[in-house]
Parts: structure tokens; C-alpha cells; sequence
């Protein structure tokens, strides 16, 4: 489903990526870890298209096409979903309005006839159970007078709503207490199919108790240095990150 | 988006041309250009006007003569050549026996407008008077209005039918010596609307005047009086629009609002006069007065939604005299290419436990300049008077400017005035949002600049609601910098 | 008014910048109501006064006034500097000539019709001082006394301090007067910070309520430096306080803070503008002021944000008490935005003090009188608490405490 190749990304002329290659396929969740200024973040800007970044080598494939080359539209249309990690307020423009327009817009661009209000009700009400969100926050401006728990359960909401091929969580996680992070999980975990795929970034292991993943990825300065089943993850909580660094170095 | 530069919106922008730039072919009778005292007699004889009517406006050109145009406000712009005007135009074929009568190409340019009034019949069960330049050449529902005891006609026929409602009310808000512009209106309106709305009695219905400049080189000077009698209530819907045309229009109205004990105004107006073309180039210059008073646990409250015009200059006001009354202020105004607003209010609380709320959005795109001007006044007897003010700017580009100049003047020591102020660029991160959820630029920026006024549609009536949220969307298709 | 009639009885100094700016007085009124930045100040109970140039030598005893712990003290007697009463190891030359090149005629920034009185000052002075600052190490203190012994003295007073480059410095002015008599203090300050420098100031006004007081600070700033400025203003009949500020370089930081409190007719009068003329910078303005008796307050803030100045924030905030129904409060909060990527926000909110508070400390014990001091105290704390030390807090709480009943000092 995803595929990158040796990406190097910059942004003010600072190398971020360095080289990073990931292949992500349908019915996977990945995981994606690594100390503070890794550039776990910009791997999920990067791959949602924000134009502070500069791509200077490398491809990203997408479903056989070229990420790289689309539009952010373009590549949330074609079904890439980036859950953000600091989810933006848009005062004034309700949370239904911006699905509903949302959805009507992918559906336009896949040749499909706007959704019907009775359905797309329909579906917010049944979309909404999920994560647990109050059906009145559905009413509410987009993320305005969130709390932080709230903020990142709208996000899987509005996942769950525009029916993503791949999913990118960037530190969906980080903030949460313990009962938000259950629900946020059980979201993430419901959505779940075959032939859909996700990236969790996430700073914290204990995130991986509730999203099981296929694979760990160590994320360090700009490149992946390790890869391996979800017991990586335990081995990172328990011994932290200077071993992954020392064998770095010492390679 | 960084990349989504301002070339691409400055291109978007100047490619939008004036929807409603089109002319109407009628036969138009005018008067010769200029200003003089028998300029005045003759459009006071051919309105076939009473004398105390020519007197006010002779009064009036005196005390003109004597003022100077003002130039405090925040806006730059070639005085208009006052001799060079026609001060009268009005469409030669005058009173419609029906609406059959009425010229099919200004039934033509009603439609385009989207206030065709057979469809308004219809659909919307507004009354409509239509005022083309200065004359108004057809209205409807009369009767429907007159069995409650409302008036609602055009400013001509009140003088000839309701003499004494005119005399007793006109120049009482705006008194003729008030500012420049309400004295040359003073001298030479044409015509405009008359309400009147008697004790106790809630109209039924929402009252609506659109106003268009048709004919080259006229300005328009109209005058509209509303009074709402005890415990009376009007919603009334203003809508202007103008021609695309090189030259200058001047629009010069003043609008005065009588609002008695325990009655409400509720005044919306969607202005779309011609802002001129992406050089600068023509366009409209409204210099216009409007103000209300409330008497008694009245109230007024002006909407307005500001799109059009090359020069703006205006502040509609309430003068809250009575105690207990309200008024309110809620505007969107957009500047883009060259355009200039200074806009604004004033809120004169004279009477005890008067409350006044003012919420102003600003979006200025392109090279235009785009102000805020209010007052808030608490006089020394004005107990318990209460205040908030929200004024926010929303920039679209680096090259137009956002300005803001409240004053605040407060001599009673019981009152409570708030006033938020805050100047931001359009969030390029609430862009991003929108795009990675699939929404496109130009939508995701419809989504937060109608987000942005919510405030302040959410106070028009619903049909007017509509097409002030496409007009904003058309002032600012693909607008960011 | 003419401004030839109100300086009739006045000698001008014969520096060329003296001349070049008596000259550009010719002819001039002074400003009136119908003036937009004079729109609530009206002179007349200034200008109908006449004034006379007098000589410096004092009977006070200042004692009460230094604040101990600043090792250099200077004395400014209408306007003359006394080097008898001063002592200090800083590097401060006298006489207008040390500062005549160094001040232009006209002022340096164009703030609107504020002029008046700095040309008036930088005619007819008798003396300038000029202080150059330019420790890197630790903080430059330096206490100013402005004393002004009225009979009708007009003190003009001209002072132009330079912070050079990486220099901190922090001087602290108090304007006093002796006596019960009319005075005018004409005070005129010309501050420039080099990169990086950082200088403060605070001015603390104390006169009799029959003096007046207009002070125009005048600052250009260049990159990365800042310049705070502190308006305490307790006494005279009339204050009008003009902070002109520009930022004349990229990441300047600017802050101007003011208390004020007015009682019986007393007008105070304070326009702040800023100037971001340049990229990257910010500014921030805290005005409180509390209006008892007939008095009247004037807060006009002025932000101007010039095309290409991107990435500025911008900060106003105007707060009000009223504690009478014959005071008045004017407030004017203005930006003008020529730039897009700018965060501009300004306040401003009138109010009198919380009912249901003073209600609430009186159902604890307290005595009204007391109730309403603590409150008074607490609403103008937000103004004391930008202070950089907690000495100064003190000091200048204690200084102002002196003026204004209403302050809570323990």
C-alpha cells in the first residue's frame, strides 16, 4: 500500500529525514518510535504533504501512485488520513459542516454522488458511538473548546467517518489519561480491515498495550535503524533509547 | 500553504469580474449636472413637493455650502466634483398600472439580481420596493401591509400621502447639519423608502428595498424614514448594488431610524455596490449616515453585510436616549483589490441600564485598506450602562492594510464596557487541516472566512443569509497571501 | 493659543538644534480638542499660565526620595543640572552643546501632533545632560530627581541617554516640586538602544496638583534590543506622557506600562506609539488607571505595523476604574496593519470596582475604607508587577503610596 524510498526531507535547509525506507501493506499497523527530534513528526507532515518541507531525494509510493506528486487534498482523497497530533481549531465552522463537506468532496473526486443528509446523520450518529464523542460536539466549531482528550477522539471520529485507506496517527497518544486513551484505542482497533493499514507514531510504549501492532520501527536521527516484532517495543520501554544510539554509532 | 502564493490569489481575484456590472437600457429622464438653488426648486417641483419640504431642502444646501468635506477618515480617494453630477434620474415611463406594465428589461435586471419580484411572491413573501436611481417603480403587498395599518412606500408618496408622519420625524436623527454628506442629502434626495409601522403592531412580514445606481454619471441620494410606533416591530432588508462603470458613482444616503418606547428595528443590509476593477478604476463612493434612536426598552439592531463600494465611508448608530433600550451592531465588511472602508459605529448611551453590543469582522485581501472606527459613549446620567465590543481583522495578503480605531469614552462610573480587538493573518494551519481532510483550497477557505463572520450572518435574516455567504465566498475565491 | 505668546517671557539657548527648532515653533498654536491626538486633552489651564526660566538651587531634602541601594544620583533643578547634589561614576557629560549634535531638531519619530512641546524644550532649555551607558557586565542603576520650584518655573528638561551595544541599564526618574505653587515641567527624552542593549525607565510623577507635567520620550531602537518604559503618574494638575517608539531593527522588544490615578480635576493624559518598523519584533503595552473625584484619564495607544515589518506581535491592554460619577476615562486603542503576518490584539475595559468583593472582605471584618484600598491595590498590582525587582515594587509602591490614599502599602 505505502512505499518509501530512501526519502530525505529538509525544512529551512535542516536535514531532517535522511534517508528513511518503510513498506506498509494492507491489513498492517505499524509502529513507529524513537526519541524526541527523531523526525517521527515530519514523516507524517511529509507524508500528508505540508509544504514547509522540502522533499530533496527519495520516492513515496502510494497505492502505485506517486505520493509525492499529489496535492494534500489530492492524497486525503485518494484516502491517506493524518490524525493530528495538535488537531487545529477552526472557530465558527461546525464539526458537521466540515465532514459532511469533507465527505461530499472525496465523493466527487471518486465519481460517487453527494451523500444524502439522512444518511450522512445517519452515519455520525453510529460513527459517533465509537470514541464516545457526545453527539453534541458534533454541532460544535471544529475542535473549539475542546478538551485534549476530546480533540484527539474527534480525530478518530472524523477517521471513522471518511473511511481511510491508510491511517497516520502522529502521537494520537501523548496527553491522553488513561480512560481517553481506551477509547481512542478501541476506535483505532474497531476500524481495523483488511485492506485498510495504519502508522502509529507514538513516543510512548504504552500505547501499543491497547493498538497492537504488526511491526516496531526505531525512528533515529532522519532513518529507521531497527525493525522488529511488537516485543521491540517492551525492550524500548524497559531499556530506553542509548542502546539503540550506542549500536547506531557503533555501527 | 506557503506555495499557494499571492500572485495565484491576486490572479483569482482580479479575474472575478463584478457580477451585477450590467446596465439596464431604459429611457432615463435627467436633469442638467450641477448644484445650485434651482437645481433644488426643480427637483422639489417636479416631485410636485409641498413648501415646508422645498424649505428643508434649501435649508439644507445653505448649511452645505458652508461645511467642508471631511477627510478623518482612514481612506484616500479624489473628492468627488460636485457640479459635475446629475442630482436627479428617473426612469421616464412612471406608474405602473400593474406589474405587467412594468418594463420588461427592468424586470430583466430585477431577476439577475435575484430579487425577481414575482419569485420573491412566490417563494419569499417579501415585500419589495425597488428602487431604480431614485424613483420607486414598483412595490408590492401594499394592501397585505395596509389592512395591519403599515406604511411601506416609496419616500415620494409618503410626502404626498403621509405629510404630517414625514414632517414630524425627517431630519430628527440625522439633522440636516450633521456632517457634509447628510447635508448635501438633505438638499437633493430623490426619493428612498417610508415605513411606519403603527402602536403594537408586529409586521408580519420582512420589508425589503433594493437600491441600484442605473444611470451613468447620477448620484444617488436616497433617504429612507422608519418609524416603528409603541411596542411596534419591523425586520427591514436593504440591498444595493450598482453598474460597472469607469467613472465614479457617488452614493450619498442617510437612513434614520425612530424606534419608540418598547419597539423594535431590526436593519439588515447586504451592500454590493460596484468596488471598481482590479486597477482602482471607478466604482462606487458611499458616504452615507445612518443612525437610530430608541426610546424607551426599544431597540435597534443593524446588520450589515460590506462587499462592494471603492470608497466607504459609514457608522450606523444607535442613540440609546431611552432607558432599558438596546442597540446592536453586527458587521462583516470585505475589502479586496483597491478598495477602502472606514466602518464602523457609534453607540451614545444616554438612558439608565442601556446595554450595546458591536461585532465587527474585517477581512481585508488584495491592496485594499479596510478600518474599524467606532464610538462608545457613557454620558454622566447613563447608569448602569453596558457595553462589549469585539472587533476582529483577518488579513489575506501582505500588501492590504487592517486598521483599528476605537474610542471609548466613559463618564459614568457604574457602566461596564468591554472592548476585544485582535488582527490575524487567515491560519495557514486551518488550511492544512482542511486539505489533509480532502477539502480544496478554495472551499477550505469559504469553510473558515464564513466560519470567521458567523457571528454576524447568523443575525441576517435567512434569505439574506444566503447570499451574503456567496457574496463573501465570490469576494475572496482562492484569497490567500 | 500661540505658542510665540505662552514662550513671550522665555530666553531661548543658542545651540543650533535650539534655534532650528525655535524656528520651527514660528507661528504655531497649540494644538486643540478638534486635533485627533489632542482630542481629549485641552491646554488651556496650561497655556493660561505664565512661566518663567528660573535657576537651580533647592531647600528640600531629598532623603526620603533616593532609593538607597542606586549608587548614582543626579540632581535637576528647572531643568539645570546640579553636579553639587550629584555623585556618580558613569560617564554623563553636561551643558546643552553635549547634546546638541546628537539630537536632531525635529523629532525622530513622526507620532502626530505631539511636537509642540519637545521643540518648545529643545528651545529654550538652559542645560542637556547626556548619559552614555555601556556596561555589558551587570545593570547600570541610575536615580534621576527632577525637582521644580515652581513661582511659575518652567523646567525644560533635556536628556539623551545612549545604551551602547550589549548594555543594560535601568534608570529611574522622579519628578518632585517644592512647595504648593504652579510649575511646568517640560521634560524631553532622546533614548537609543544599540543591538542588543536593554534599558529601562521609569518615571515616576509626584508633583503638586498645581503643576504640570508633558514628557516625550523618544526612542529608536536597533536589532534585538529592548527598551521598557514606566509611567507612574500620581500628582500635577495636567500629565500629558507622549512614548514614541521605534523599532528600527529585527527582534525588538518593547514594553510600555502605566498606573495612573487622578483625583478632584486632575486630567492624566497617555499616548503610546509604537512603531514596528521592522521584522520579528514585539511590543506590549499594560495601562490601569483609576479615576476618582472630577478627574479625567486619557489612554490613547497607537500601533503602527509597516508593510514588510512580518512576524510581529503586538499587544494592547487599557484598564479602567471609576470610583466617582463625575470622573471621566477616554480610551483610544488603536492599530494600524500594513503588514499580514502579525498578531495584533488590543483591550480595553471600564469598570468600577467588584461589588460583590468589597461586600464579601467587609463580611470578613474589614472596614469599607480598607476593603476599597485592597482592591484599588490588587486591581493596579498587574502594573507594579512588571517591575524587574522586588525592591523597586516596593519602592515604588511606597513613593505612590504617598500620593494616593487608596494604595495598600504593608
Amino acid at each position: 500500500m505505502l512505499k518509501i524510498q530512501n526519502l530525505h526531507a529538509e525544512i529551512d535547509g535542516k536535514e531532517i529525514l535522511k534517508g528513511l525506507n518503510l513498506e506498509v501493506k494492507a491489513g498492517e499497523v505499524h509502529a513507529i518510535m524513537g526519541p524526541n527530534g527523531a523526525g517521527k513528526s515530519t514523516l507524517a507532515s511529509v507524508l500528508a504533504g505540508k509544504e514547509d518541507y522540502e522533499i530533496t531525494k527519495g520516492s513515496v509510493e502510494f497505492e502505485g501512485k506517486d505520493l509525492l506528486d499529489m496535492e494534500t487534498d489530492e492524497r486525503a482523497k485518494e484516502g491517506l488520513f493524518l490524525a493530528f497530533q495538535y488537531p487545529v481549531e477552526i472557530p465558527g465552522v461546525s464539526n458537521i459542516n466540515f465532514l459532511r463537506t469533507a465527505i461530499n468532496e472525496k465523493r466527487e473526486y471518486l465519481g460517487q454522488e453527494p451523500i444524502s443528509a439522512k444518511d450522512f446523520m445517519a452515519m455520525v450518529r453510529e460513527r459517533s458511538k465509537l470514541v464516545e464523542l457526545d453527539s453534541k460536539l458534533a454541532n460544535r466549531s471544529v475542535n473549539v473548546g475542546f478538551s485534549g482528550g476530546e480533540k484527539k477522539r474527534n480525530e478518530i471520529f472524523q477517521m471513522a467517518m471518511l473511511e481511510p485507506k491508510l491511517s497516520v496517527l502522529d502521537e494520537t497518544d501523548s496527553g491522553l489519561d488513561i480512560d481517553a486513551l481506551r477509547i481512542v484505542a478501541k476506535g483505532v482497533n474497531a476500524l481495523k480491515k483488511e485492506d485498510t493499514a495504519s502508522i502509529v507514531i507514538t513516543h510512548y510504549q504504552r500505547l501499543l498495550d491497547y493498538i497492537v501492532p504488526d511491526f516496531v520501527h526505531v525512528l533515529y536521527d532522519g532513518k529507521i535503524v531497527k525493525s522488529g516484532p511488537k516485543e521491540l517495543a517492551l525492550e524500548l520501554e524497559e531499556k530506553g533509547y542509548d542502546w539503540i544510539k550506542e549500536e547506531v554509532v557503533n555501527h | 500553504m506557503a506555495d499557494y502564493t499571492e500572485n495565484e490569489l491576486a490572479k483569482d481575484l482580479e479575474n472575478k469580474e463584478y457580477e451585477y456590472g450590467f446596465t439596464t437600457n431604459i429611457e432615463s429622464e435627467k436633469i442638467p449636472n450641477g448644484l445650485n438653488e434651482d437645481i433644488i426648486r426643480l427637483i422639489s417641483s417636479k416631485k410636485n413637493e409641498p413648501d415646508w419640504l422645498l424649505e428643508f431642502r434649501l435649508k439644507s444646501f445653505k448649511m452645505w455650502e458652508q461645511m467642508e468635506e471631511p477627510d478623518w477618515a482612514h481612506v484616500k480617494y479624489q473628492k468627488p466634483d460636485f457640479q459635475g453630477i446629475s442630482y436627479y434620474a428617473a426612469p421616464k415611463k412612471q406608474k405602473y398600472e400593474s406589474w405587467d406594465d412594468v418594463d420588461p428589461e427592468m424586470k430583466e435586471t430585477m431577476s439577475k439580481l435575484g430579487i425577481s419580484l414575482e419569485e420573491q411572491k412566490r417563494l419569499t413573501g417579501v415585500a419589495v420596493d425597488f428602487v431604480m436611481d431614485s424613483v420607486s417603480v414598483a412595490t408590492s403587498f401594499k394592501e397585505k401591509l395596509s389592512e395591519l395599518g403599515i406604511i411601506f412606500c416609496s419616500f415620494s408618496e409618503a410626502v404626498q400621502e403621509h405629510p404630517d408622519l414625514v414632517k414630524k420625524y425627517l431630519g430628527t436623527v440625522v439633522p440636516q447639519s450633521d456632517n457634509f454628506y447628510a447635508a448635501l442629502n438633505s438638499a437633493v434626495f430623490s426619493d428612498g423608502s417610508f415605513c411606519y409601522i403603527p402602536k403594537g403592531v408586529k409586521c408580519p412580514m420582512e420589508l425589503s428595498t433594493y437600491f441600484r445606481i442605473n444611470e451613468a454619471g447620477t448620484g444617488q441620494f436616497e433617504r429612507t424614514l422608519l418609524i416603528a410606533d409603541e411596542n411596534a416591530y419591523v425586520s427591514y432588508l436593504e440591498g444595493c448594488t450598482a453598474p460597472q462603470r469607469d467613472e465614479n458613482q457617488l452614493h450619498a444616503a442617510v437612513v434614520e431610524l425612530i424606534s419608540l418606547d418598547g419597539a423594535e428595528i431590526k436593519y439588515s443590509t447586504v451592500q454590493n455596490w460596484f468596488p471598481g476593477d482590479k486597477e482602482g478604476k471607478g466604482g462606487v463612493f458611499n458616504f452615507v449616515t445612518k443612525r437610530g434612536i430608541c426610546h424607551k426598552r426599544a431597540k435597534i439592531s443593524w446588520t450589515q453585510v460590506e462587499t462592494g463600494s471603492a470608497v466607504t465611508w459609514k457608522y450606523p448608530s444607535c442613540i440609546l436616549k431611552g432607558d432599558d433600550s438596546v442597540g446592536e451592531f453586527y458587521s462583516v465588511a470585505v475589502t479586496n483589490n483597491h478598495q477602502m472602508a472606514d466602518t464602523g459605529t457609534k453607540m451614545i448611551h444616554l438612558g439608565k441600564n442601556t446595554k450595546s453590543t458591536i461585532i465587527s469582522k474585517g477581512i481585508s485581501a488584495g491592496k485594499s485598506q479596510n478600518s474599524y472606527r467606532g464610538l462608545v459613549k457613557i454620558d454622566r446620567k447613563a447608569d448602569n450602562a453596558r457595553n462589549f465590543t469585539q472587533c476582529d481583522s483577518l488579513l489575506m495578503t501582505d500588501r492590504c492594510g487592517a486598521h483599528t480605531f476605537p474610542y471609548i469614552e466613559c463618564e459614568n462610573p457604574t457602566a461596564q464596557l468591554e472592548h476585544e480587538a485582535t488582527t490575524s493573518k487567515i491560519g495557514e494551519d486551518q488550511i492544512f487541516y482542511c486539505l489533509q481532510r480532502g477539502i480544496d483550497e478554495e472551499k477550505a477557505i469559504g469553510l473558515i472566512v464564513n466560519g470567521y463572520c458567523k457571528d454576524v450572518l447568523n443575525k441576517l435574516p435567512m434569505e439574506f443569509a444566503v447570499e451574503a455567504q456567496k457574496l463573501l465566498t465570490i469576494s475572496l475565491e482562492g484569497s490567500v497571501g | 493659543m500661540s505658542v510665540a505668546e505662552f514662550v513671550k517671557n522665555l530666553k531661548p539657548n543658542n545651540s543650533e538644534f535650539g534655534l532650528k527648532s525655535k524656528a520651527l515653533l514660528e507661528g504655531k498654536d497649540f494644538p486643540t480638542t478638534k486635533d485627533e491626538y489632542w482630542k481629549y486633552t485641552r491646554l488651556r489651564k496650561l497655556t493660561k499660565n505664565e512661566f518663567y526660566q528660573k535657576d537651580g538651587s533647592i531647600s528640600t531634602d531629598l532623603n526620603s526620595i533616593w532609593k538607597e541601594d542606586i549608587p548614582n544620583r543626579l540632581v535637576v533643578v528647572n531643568g539645570i543640572y546640579s553636579p553639587e547634589l550629584s555623585k556618580h561614576n558613569l560617564n554623563i557629560t553636561s551643558g546643552i552643546e553635549s547634546i546638541a549634535k546628537e539630537i536632531p531638531g525635529k523629532d525622530e519619530i513622526n507620532s502626530g501632533d505631539d511636537q509642540i512641546f519637545s521643540l518648545i524644550g529643545k528651545a529654550f532649555a538652559q542645560d542637556g545632560l547626556k548619559i552614555d551607558l555601556n556596561n555589558t557586565k551587570e545593570w547600570d542603576e541610575l536615580q534621576i530627581i527632577f525637582v521644580n520650584t515652581q513661582n511659575g518655573a518652567i523646567a525644560n528638561s533635556l536628556i539623551r541617554i545612549k545604551a551602547s551595544k550589549n548594555a543594560n541599564a535601568r534608570i529611574l526618574c522622579n519628578y518632585v516640586s517644592e512647595g504648593a505653587g504652579v510649575g511646568f515641567t517640560n521634560s524631553y527624552f532622546n533614548l537609543e538602544t544599540e543591538a542588543n542593549a536593554n534599558l529601562e525607565l521609569i518615571n515616576l510623577q509626584a508633583e503638586n496638583p498645581n503643576c504640570f507635567h508633558v514628557q516625550s520620550v523618544n526612542g529608536v531602537q536597533a536589532r534585538d534590543s529592548k527598551i521598557s518604559v514606566w509611567n507612574f503618574s500620581s500628582g500635577a494638575d495636567l500629565i500629558r506622557n507622549n512614548v514614541n517608539i521605534r523599532q528600527d531593527g529585527k527582534g525588538c522588544d518593547t514594553h510600555v506600562n502605566g498606573l495612573y490615578y487622578g483625583e478632584e480635576k486632575q486630567h492624566v493624559d497617555n499616548h503610546v506609539f509604537i512603531d514596528h518598523a521592522s521584522e520579528d519584533c514585539e511590543s506590549n503595552e499594560l495601562f490601569k488607571g483609576v479615576m476618582n473625584g472630577q478627574a479625567t484619564g486619557v489612554f490613547n495607544g497607537r500601533v503602527i505595523v509597516r508593510k514588510d515589518s512580518q512576524r510581529i506581535n503586538a499587544f494592547q491592554q487599557n484598564s479602567n476604574i471609576l470610583l466617582s460619577d463625575k470622573a471621566t476615562i477616554n480610551s483610544k486603542p488603536e492599530l494600524e496593519i500594513y503588514a499580514d503576518d502579525v498578531k495584533c490584539s488590543h483591550g480595553s475595559v471600564t469598570g468600577q470596582l467588584d461589588e460583590n468583593a468589597l461586600f464579601y472582605l467587609k463580611a470578613r471584618g474589614i472596614s469599607e475604607d480598607r476593603a476599597r484600598k485592597m482592591l484599588v491595590s490588587s486591581f493596579l498590582e498587574e502594573v507594579v508587577e512588571t517591575l524587574a525587582t522586588e525592591e523597586l515594587k516596593n519602592y515604588v509602591v511606597r513613593q505612590m503610596a504617598q500620593k494616593i490614599d487608596l494604595l495598600d502599602h504593608e
